[in-house]
């Protein structure tokens, strides 16, 4: 069967998640070999499970896309950045993670209206943890206002 | 933060040669290497010319 990468809509809107994941992948497994190499190990272990989770979230939506009749469009991958400092990290995973979040509210509306719950409920899922993502980064930032750069850090250090 | 992965550029640098008069993206790809190899960065280069010249804050000067 011939595949179409930009047939609906649907594909569409979850080809543009997938170049969101793919960036989160690389940014997050970027911050864990950071931070491992500042000697923050807890904090890298973290980065490098986020980084794998967003790769579970890729192979999903790659997955219900071949699903769809669409080709997985893995060439085109967010252009990113990465903090200098810890605090920076969690300033851009932020960023990254609102985007991510928007773009899938708006995913689930154009699931909805095309008549794909199947989607619109994987994506629902989706950004439950995703939301969860933003809610630990938030905490992590709060922590480091409250705590100082200093104390946070020396909690970071043993994996 | 570091914004051109391809030659490891920092926003500090790439600030600093724009604020040393780089008043475009291909001048500052000339001052620091940023943006002369995958090319991604270059939007965010270029929002940071815009941002960061001098004759940019000049303009602003008279609002302070
Ligand atoms: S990220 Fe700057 S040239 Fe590739
Ligand atoms: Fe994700
Ligand atoms: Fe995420």
């Amino acid at each position: 069967m011939a595949l179409k990468s930009s047939g609906t809509p649907v594909v569409k809107a979850l080809n543009g998640l997938l170049t969101t994941e793919l960036r989160a992948i690389n940014q997050y497994f970027l911050d864990s070999k950071l931070a491992a190499h500042h000697g923050f190990e807890h904090l890298a272990e973290e980065f490098r499970k986020a980084s794998f989770e967003e790769m579970n979230d890729a192979e999903e939506l790659m997955d219900r896309i071949l699903l769809l009749g669409g080709l997985p469009n893995l060439q085109r991958v967010d252009a990113f950045a990465t903090g200098e400092s810890i605090t920076e990290q969690f300033q851009l995973a932020k960023e990254l993670e609102e985007k991510a979040v928007g773009q899938l509210k708006a995913a689930i509306v154009t699931a909805e209206k095309a008549a794909d719950p199947g989607t619109a409920t994987m994506l629902r899922e989706m950004l439950l943890e995703e939301e969860r993502q933003v809610d630990w980064i938030e905490g992590q930032l709060g922590l480091i206002t409250t705590l100082g750069d200093t104390a946070y850090l020396a909690q970071q250090i043993r994996s | 933060m570091w914004i051109c992965l391809c030659e490891a550029v920092t926003s500090t640098t790439i600030r600093e040669v724009i604020e040393d008069g780089a008043a475009s993206v291909g001048a500052v790809a000339e001052a620091c290497g940023a943006g002369t190899v995958c090319g991604k960065c270059k939007r965010t280069i270029a929002v940071m010319v815009d941002q960061h010249s001098p004759a940019e804050k000049k303009r602003f000067a008279r609002w302070r």
